[in-house]
């Protein structure tokens, strides 16, 4: 830390909040606001004689409330940058400071915020996490009983220079503690974090070890549902604590009563390898709370274009392939503000992002897939009247469409999934190498012999086309009788190109993409399955059977689903009958020609649509 | 078979397809016995072990087990949970199961007896009267028994007990 303080190529701003960000990868432009410290950080020399006249005394954030600091002050020892700061909150404006600091005149009380404006090539979020305050769960009595303590707490009096010097008391009569109890899962794996806060148990028998260490005679119990030590060599330090004779005692402890004359506390619980209830008195009970997101997660989320996920922390792009990348290029997330982890984790995570983000930084240019939304200004809806439609269909905040002017797509921001184009209700928007013209001529290619007896098959790039893939590499066979079509993501499937294919007789079509949770692209899954759950009933009253049309999501993995799947679909397709098939396409053409007019009025499209029919009419 | 029957039943009233939901997030935590009066005055009554051998569907084994019947509803274990199991909840309703196929213990039927005949589990004392004279409280009142104990019974269907009992 105080390494980075010193780097000539490092900026640290400490004291300081995010305002805005605006612009793209290697190009983002950052409003910070620096917040005023009251003191000149240049002037001050750190010989803290301010601290000594301040008559103020508030409780010490850093040492968890069990000591107090003055209104002007460092955080802790090895702060960075070792400048002092006077809280205002708690700033009585008495000036001694300013005396104090005398001909150094490093105190200036007509510092104001201060906007700075920064350009920026890559951002890295790695803003931690906050540890949950146990008062509400009433049973285990924080706050209301002295030796009740939570581990972080615990952490601060075993700090050699915390304030106790390293030595355990129990708060109520400053005794050493003959029997400490530790509780796992506080505030998590229950109704209030669903999660697992993941590093406790490791940190618990860290800390139990310690105590063993400092306080041999010392009895310790740890009350847990699971220990969790799944990381290298975690295991053999958990064996290690069972060899010192740390008691672990399985099951969550019910309630913490207290004997109010001498504050001793009683853990009620059951011992579930006994099967039995069981109390036990003790000193000082330790409470291992959950990890939370920090409050304001999700407001500097928002200014970044990351997103946070249902427990309230940083979501990655992917659970397994993208864990640092966010939907914003060239903003990554690193540690605990993606989800709780611990210091290996967390290290591996922060290098990891580091190392992503110089590569961004080490190249003047950086490239981007070709696959990228353009819109076609003339044929935006936004210019008339308020549509916006694309702009909240995008993940990445890619599409801006500005009040009564047309939308626009930033190319440096867009990946490419095409959900913005199927969505248009103008049809403005083009995915390069996905356009219309390109899906729709794939679709008369393969349709044009004997369409009735072919499955006509959507998948997505990086799922259902696997699967495809998968069930080839494992040599699975399914009947021959379907035809892929690959597209980016199942956003971008149209529901017209579903028309499209039963206008010109495919016998069956099966649209497909991946698992709702597992899109590459976010939200992409999502819109195509809303929009999809219309086009069976559509095609009902066309008069086309619903069974030709179905949505199946399968992952990269699934070669069984996907040979599975089309040999059910080939059975469906026989049951019908080519006849029945050939009857239902013409009662329905009239009706899908209204729902594919769009297609009509591109000229390229209907290029291949004429074509086509010129042929038909030919023969 | 008739357990069998019931079993989907309680299923399906304590929330169907959200049964698993429900019952079978139960990770054995034991926060349910920690805090169980009845546990501390018997330790075989165990409600963490009615939740397991409920999620297994291992139901006669709590119905022929006479321990279901010392849960005395304090709702400390639903309150508790930290899974949002209503597990005293589901106990009243095993124990509902349980009368119909078993039958209710002695003791009950001794106090369903009383509450027949008197409206109270148990006969108003002179040394109670005597109490409440003391600390202000109000005289307690008799209540009607032909009027409102007896419909109570007849639609709760507790009445079949004493029947059942009286026929003996």
């Amino acid at each position: 830390m105080v390494d980075a303080g010193h780097h000539p190529k490092i900026n640290v701003l400490t004291y300081s909040e995010l305002e805005e960000v605006r612009g793209f990868v290697g190009n983002f432009k950052v409003k910070v606001k620096k917040k005023p410290r009251f003191v000149i950080p240049e002037k001050c020399n750190g010989c803290g004689l301010c601290v000594d006249v301040c008559p103020i005394e508030v409780p010490n954030e850093f040492d968890e409330g069990t000591t107090t600091r003055k209104a002007i002050y460092v955080p802790f020892a090895q702060a960075v940058p070792l400048v002092y700061t006077i809280d205002m909150d708690a700033c009585i404006e008495c000036f001694k400071c300013i005396e104090a600091c005398g001909k150094l005149e490093a105190i200036d009380f007509s510092q104001k915020e201060e906007i700075i404006e920064l350009d920026i090539g890559t951002i890295i979020v790695a803003t931690g996490y906050d540890i949950y305050d146990p008062t509400p769960i009433k049973q285990y009595g924080y706050g209301r009983y002295p030796n009740v303590l939570t581990a972080l707490e615990l952490e601060r009096l075993l700090d050699e220079s915390g304030p106790t010097m390293g030595k355990l008391y129990r708060p109520s009569d400053m005794k050493a503690p003959g029997k400490v109890a530790f509780i796992q899962c506080v505030g998590s794996r229950d109704d209030i974090h669903e999660y697992c806060s993941g590093f406790c148990c490791m940190y618990t028998i860290k800390n139990s070890l310690i105590l063993r260490e400092k306080y041999p005679d010392l009895d310790i119990s740890i009350y847990y549902m699971d220990i969790r030590t799944p990381s290298k060599g975690y295991e053999e330090f958990y064996r290690r604590a069972r060899e010192e004779g740390i008691k672990f005692i399985q099951g969550k402890p019910s309630e913490i009563a207290q004997d109010p004359n001498n504050h001793n506390l009683f853990i009620y619980s059951e011992d579930l390898a006994k099967g039995k209830a069981i109390r036990d008195e003790v000193d000082i009970v330790i409470l291992s709370t959950a990890a939370e997101p920090r409050p304001d997660s999700r407001t500097l989320g928002s200014k970044l274009g990351v997103t946070s996920g249902p427990s309230g922390f940083y979501m990655e792009s992917h659970p397994k392939l993208k864990p640092i990348d966010t939907p914003t290029e060239g903003v990554f997330i690193a540690g605990s503000s993606q989800g709780p982890k611990d210091i290996p984790y967390s290290v591996a995570q922060g290098s990891a992002a580091s190392s992503r983000a110089s590569r961004i930084l080490s190249s003047p240019e950086w490239e981007i897939e070709p696959l990228i939304a353009f819109v076609d200004a003339d044929k935006c809806r936004n210019v008339r009247k308020k549509c916006g439609i694309c702009e909240t269909r995008c993940p990445y905040g890619a599409i801006i469409a500005p009040e009564g002017k047309p939308a626009y797509v930033i190319g440096a921001k867009c990946h490419g999934c095409g959900t913005c184009v199927a969505d248009c209700p103008e049809g403005a928007i083009t995915q390069l190498h996905y356009t219309d013209v390109q899906i729709v001529a794939q679709i008369h290619a393969i349709l044009r012999e004997k369409p009735e007896e072919k499955i006509l098959v959507f998948t997505c790039h990086w799922c259902s086309f696997g699967a495809a893939d998968t069930a080839g590499n494992s040599h699975l066979k399914y009947p021959p009788d379907n035809r892929i079509i690959k597209v980016m993501c199942s956003g971008r499937l149209d529901r017209k190109f579903i028309y499209e294919a039963f206008r010109i007789g495919a016998g069956m079509v099966l649209a497909s993409g991946c698992h709702p949770q597992d899109c590459h692209y976010i939200t992409g899954q999502h819109h195509a399955e809303r929009r999809l759950k219309a086009v069976p009933k559509i095609l009902e009253r066309a008069g086309i059977s619903p069974e030709r049309f179905s949505v199946k999501w399968m992952s990269a993995s699934e070669g069984q689903t996907f040979s599975k799947v089309m040999k059910e679909s080939s059975e469906t397709l026989k049951s019908i009958g080519i006849e029945r098939i050939k009857e239902e396409n013409e009662k329905a053409k009239p009706e899908l020609e209204k729902r594919i007019k769009t297609f009509r009025e591109d000229p390229d499209v209907a290029k291949i649509l004429l074509a086509d029919e010129k042929v038909d009419i030919e023969a | 078979m008739e357990i069998e029957k019931d079993l989907e039943k309680l299923i399906e009233e304590i929330g169907g397809e959200d049964f698993q939901k429900k019952v079978q997030v139960c990770y054995q935590c034991g926060t349910c016995v920690g805090g169980c009066p009845v546990a501390w005055v018997n330790e075989n009554f165990n409600p963490r072990k009615i939740m397991l051998a409920l999620s297994r569907g291992e139901i006669d084994e709590i119905i022929n087990n006479d321990l279901l019947w010392f849960c005395c509803y304090c709702h400390t274990c639903l309150e508790r949970c930290p899974q949002k199991i209503p597990v005293s909840e589901i106990i009243v309703k095993l124990k509902n199961i349980a009368a119909k196929v078993r039958g209710i213990p002695e003791g009950y039927v001794n106090e369903l007896k009383m509450i027949a005949k008197t409206g109270r589990i148990s006969s108003i004392s002179s040394a109670t009267e005597r109490r409440r004279e003391q600390l202000n409280l109000p005289k307690l009142v008799q209540t009607s028994v032909e009027k409102d104990i007896k419909r109570i019974l007849k639609q709760t269907g507790t009445n079949l007990f004493l029947e059942k009992e009286i026929k003996k």
